[in-house]
């Protein structure tokens, strides 16, 4: 975790992985003879720095375009515009270019857990092949050296290794989950991609596994890119985050300061909504975000949040806000500067 | 205490208390959980048994059958049953005990005005096992004339379901055409899920302008009437083959017929399948789309297809009867179940020598095994569905 | 009974399931006061048996689930009490009660709702089966009470059907069903799990006022405990099939006696924590079929008595009026220095 008093954003000279301009658009065929409607735009002109060592998470509802980012950094889709550098030795790849055959020797150092631990997990493989098959496909380790590692993986997430030859259903939730992050780690992966890794577990298994991912990120100087829509749990672990709506990013900070004062009226929005757990601390119903998320295949001109922002004005629906630096972070709102927003 | 450290003492504090039933579930792989589920359903055991047996029937059929099946005695043309029976009680009033029967000799019935063949109490012709009957080669390789039971002697057959036409033992007729008629039903199936399998799996895995010109080929062949295509297809199979190569014939039009089916479940499951997310795990393990298909995907729909396989067995066998029971497929001499039927089209003889329809009778028992068998194992076949 | 202050008094209540693998008990021996008029969230997480208690009273557990024992007293509109455990589940008194004086509202909009019929249709058809209305009366009630939900549009959204709704508007269709009849209780199991921070806020917001509109008896179902924070008037935390505390939200935020309860609000993520780590608690669940002798969480309980609490279970403890903790330790306060 880095020192409490953050530097100026995007300042640090290597970042491991860059985002520039990414846009990511599925096509719509709609009516009797398939004709193409407007694109769903699930990521629209988005950049970000990932910092080495950082726990960087990316929070939005659903259509924010969270989990498709970050699948997109995974090359599971490949993106309409923009680029995803990604910076190894000294050198900067720009992996949104590579095939699937040269992007293979990457896909060692950056590895995703998943959300929903039955889904993720074949139902039919026994769990030594579920965290060996990557072993296999990369040459790294055969026979007994690889059982071996499958145990030293399944020691280091808290399981016995004796469980390697059962199969996912004789494990809890909480157990799977720990399986997938072993799955994760077993190539020694520099960037972890947690697509909402704890949000489909009960609250103390979360616990746990919050612990978990801490404890391995200091072991193997790991770096995650997590993936959430629980501020409170993003509050918890987060270097810095991000806030993503509707598509775009909206604001980018370090984690105290983003929760002591965020400078875009979403991320205000937000704060007032999360459930606190002391009953002597009720939201009032004032703070409410009225409306529907704005639609990704026609969204609102100019700033997209702007129909259901309380300090908008005209030009809030002319001209999207690109996003800037203001003070010590990035903000992507016309009035950053002169909104006094909530804090949590 | 770091996090491991914790679930490390947690699982030492709590003793292993599994009992053996429990361990045994937890290790269970997909087949084991699918074999418990099928050992519940009675009705599918019991098809799968009776299957079994007829197969098994089938494998030997030379060396099971009383003799082989061109062999003829003139005496006994239209020869009915013949008994069985334990015990001999003698004129003299002495008993006998050994298994026997009783020779046919010609009578005259009274109430019917004709001549026909009935047993001659007095004789007795005893049924060996393991006996030396009419020679065969064993699976067409080995010479022998070694025979599971019969009478041993070669003037006097054992028909225990009677006699054709011809004077051939219609049991022995019915074991050899077994072998013909459940393996056109498997080398069928089996090249139809060959194709089924393949072309699906194109279909549902690369999608697009592929997937649409396959699924509508489907749809055509799908929408052509089976059985007038069959005739149709048999039909030009020339009279003067040699009978292996109708074999081979018939079996190919019977599975590039019924394919399409199958193709259609593979690609349905394919398409679900694509988007879970442990095949997405596997693409970022880094595997190719080869391994994904034959290591993830394939083994998700196994059990389904080995369920639709059972049900599509039966349909094949009775599609093989089918046509050669109207003459347009197997063919005299080759012997299957549906040309053993053809002898039965006549309604003279039907009501003379009605024994001559068991074989339709071994099809319904065979049919019926291989559906309960097939239920079964479609209700098995899911052992994750909660 | 106190039929003035309960709506329904559930005692000793046992739902078992038999499956292949054995017994597991999902329910085994509940005593709960629902009070009239007001908030109670049940919270558990994954094997409490939260769901199925819900469904018990609504009698709508699928086998091979069963009622065993144990009895679910209602104080019915007549003034009796009817011991909904004992009724046929499916016979008429049942399912008029079911329908015309309980909704229930499910986790998953989406089943919930049939994809075959307009939201109009799924609407009315509880007014129609449970009160003597005709159909255009029936629509207009209906009509009005989408608007009551805060969809915008209700006529048009009557034609429509669910999948033309986004998450929210179809829970928002859910609860209009649900409270539709006016009745008397609503059970909500884990309704705003599935949506968005703030489309949850809006939800619990909407509940809140339609409880305080209508005068109905909620009984919610949660994991979250900062939603049970912030609607709960009561709260009963359930664990392995057993209520183990029971007590006003206050209470039990601040004064939780049960080492369970106090674990699960300790292991929450809250503001000003960052960075340390989250006390957990040690081990996990056990497995339906392999509950512990005696005390359900002793074998994670880090105050556990060996050859009292591993003995026998717990009896119930009345610390103060309405606050109900089943285990040895509850008349100690929590120690002085542990986080609030």
């Amino acid at each position: 975790m880095n020192a409490a008093f953050p530097p100026p954003p995007d300042t640090h000279p290597a970042p491991l992985l860059t985002v520039e301009h990414l846009a990511l658009h599925f096509r719509n065929r709609k009516g009797l003879f398939r004709r193409e409607g407007p694109p769903t735009r699930a990521v629209d002109d988005v950049s970000l720095a990932i910092q080495p060592g950082e726990t960087l998470s990316l929070v939005g509802e659903s259509g924010s375009g969270k989990t498709t980012l970050g699948r997109a950094i995974l090359g599971v889709y490949r993106p309409n515009a923009g680029r995803i550098v990604y910076r190894r030795a000294g050198e900067a790849v720009e992996l949104s270019s590579l095939s699937e055959r040269e992007l293979k020797p990457y896909r060692r150092e950056i590895r995703m857990v998943f959300q929903d631990p039955s889904s993720s997990l074949n139902p039919r493989r026994p769990v030594i092949d579920l965290i060996g098959e990557c072993l296999d496909i990369h040459g790294v380790a055969k026979g007994r050296e690889r059982s071996d590692r499958v145990a030293g993986l399944l020691t280091q997430v808290g399981l016995r290794p004796e469980y390697m030859s059962r199969y996912p259903h004789a494990f809890s939730g909480g157990e799977r989950q720990r399986i997938g992050i072993a799955r994760a780690l077993a190539l020694d992966p520099r960037l972890v991609v947690c697509d909402e890794a704890v949000s489909a577990l009960d609250v103390s298994v979360q616990a746990q596994i919050i612990n978990l991912l801490q404890d391995l990120q200091s072991q193997r100087g790991l770096t995650y890119l997590f993936i959430a829509h629980d501020l409170g749990v993003v509050e918890h672990i987060s270097d810095r985050i991000a806030v993503m709506y509707a598509g775009r990013l909206v604001e980018v900070a370090h984690t105290e300061a983003l929760f002591a004062q965020p400078l875009h009226p979403y991320t205000e929005a937000l704060m007032g909504t999360i459930p606190l757990p002391d009953p002597r601390l009720r939201r009032s119903a004032r703070t409410r975000l009225g409306g529907e998320i704005a639609s990704l295949t026609n969204p609102p001109t100019g700033c997209n949040f702007h129909p259901r922002c309380r300090y908008a004005t005209a030009a809030c629906s002319q001209e999207r806000p690109p996003l800037r630096v203001v003070a010590d972070r990035q903000v992507a709102c016309h009035h950053a500067e002169t909104l006094t927003l909530k804090g949590a | 205490m770091l996090e491991v450290e914790h679930a490390a003492r947690a699982a030492k504090d709590r003793p292993d208390t599994l009992t053996r039933k429990r361990e045994r579930y937890l290790a269970a792989g997909q087949w084991q959980l699918i074999w418990r589920r099928f050992r519940r359903h009675k009705l599918g055991l019991a098809g799968g048994a009776v299957a079994a047996l007829i197969y098994l029937v089938a494998l030997f059929a030379e060396f099971l059958a009383p003799t082989t099946f061109e062999e003829y005695t003139a005496a006994y043309r239209f020869a009915p049953p013949m008994p069985v029976e334990i015990v001999h009680i003698a004129q003299d009033g002495s008993w006998h005990w050994g298994l026997h029967t009783h020779p046919l000799v010609p009578t005259v019935d009274k109430v019917k005005m004709r001549r026909t063949l009935a047993p001659d109490g007095q004789t007795v012709v005893p049924i060996h096992f393991f006996v030396s009957g009419a020679p065969y080669k064993f699976w067409g390789i080995f010479p022998t004339d070694l025979h599971f039971f019969g009478t041993g002697d070669p003037k006097i057959p054992l028909m225990l379901l009677g006699g054709d036409r011809l004077g051939r033992d219609l049991l022995s007729r019915i074991i050899y055409g077994s072998r013909i008629s459940l393996s056109i039903g498997l080398f069928g199936v089996a090249i139809s899920l060959l194709l089924g399998v393949i072309i699906g799996g194109i279909s549902g895995y690369i999608g697009g302008i592929t997937d649409n010109l396959i699924q509508r080929l489907v749809e055509i062949l799908d929408s052509i009437p089976s059985v007038p295509l069959w005739i149709g297809l048999a039909a030009i199979i020339p009279l003067t083959l040699a009978p292996e190569l109708v074999y081979f014939l018939i079996t190919l039009i019977l599975a590039l017929i019924g394919w399409t089916g199958l193709a259609r479940v593979v690609r349905g499951r394919f398409l679900a399948l694509k988007h879970e997310d442990f095949i997405i795990a596997a693409r970022l393990d880094g595997a190719s789309s080869l391994r994904i298909i034959l290591r993830h995907m394939v083994p998700s729909f196994m059990s389904h297809i080995i369920a639709a396989l059972s049900l599509a067995i039966p349909g094949m066998i009775l599609a093989e009867t089918a046509l050669s029971y109207l003459g347009i497929g197997l063919r005299p001499p080759v012997v299957s179940w549906g040309v053993l039927l053809q002898d039965a089209q006549n309604i003279r003889t039907i009501v003379e020598a009605p024994w001559l329809l068991l074989p339709g009778g071994a099809v319904i028992v065979t049919v019926l095994a291989l559906n309960f068998l097939g239920d079964g194992l479609r209700d098995a076949a899911d052992p994750y569905s909660t | 009974m106190d039929s003035s202050a309960n709506l329904i008094e559930i005692r000793n209540l046992k739902t078992h399931f038999k499956t292949d693998d054995g017994l597991v008990k999902a329910v085994d021996g509940i005593d709960l006061d629902v009070p009239r008029g007001k908030v109670l969230c049940v919270v558990g997480e994954s094997g409490s048996g939260k769901s199925i208690m819900a469904r018990s009273i609504m009698r709508i557990v699928q086998p091979p689930g069963r009622i065993v024992a144990g009895s679910i007293d209602y104080a019915a509109e007549s003034g009796h009490q009817v011991d909904l455990a004992a009724l046929d589940p499916i016979g008429a008194q049942m399912r008029d009660i079911r329908g015309g004086d309980f909704g229930m509202v499910f986790q998953e909009p989406m089943t919930a709702l049939s994809p075959v019929h307009t939201v109009g249709d799924q609407v009315t058809e509880a007014l129609l089966l449970h009160r003597q209305v005709d159909r255009n009366a029936a629509t207009a009630a209906a009509a009005a009470m989408l608007a009551r939900v805060g969809l915008p549009d209700p006529t048009g959204t009557l034609r429509r059907f669910p999948f033309e709704l986004s998450g929210g508007m179809r829970q928002r269709v859910c609860i209009a069903m649900a409270l539709i009849c006016r009745p008397k209780l609503l059970i909500a199991d884990e309704p705003t799990t599935a949506l968005d921070v703030t489309t949850q806020a809006q939800v619990l917001d909407l509940i809140g006022e339609l409880q305080a509109e209508m005068g109905l008896t909620v009984l919610f179902i949660t994991h979250n405990l900062g939603v049970v924070a912030q609607i709960a008037d009561s709260v009963a935390v359930m664990y392995l099939g057993r209520v183990v505390e029971y007590a006003d939200v206050d209470t039990l935020f601040h004064d939780p006696r049960h080492p369970y309860t106090q674990a699960l609000l300790r292991s929450v993520p809250r503001p000003g924590l960052r960075g340390a780590r989250l006390p957990t608690i040690r081990g996990s669940v056990p497995h339906a079929l392999d509950r512990p002798t005696g005390c359900l969480f002793q074998t994670r309980c880090d105050v556990a008595v060996a050859g009292l609490c591993d003995r026998e279970l717990p009896p119930t403890h009345r610390v103060a009026p309405g606050h109900l903790v089943r285990c040895v330790h509850a008349n100690q306060a929590r120690a002085v220095g542990e986080p609030a």
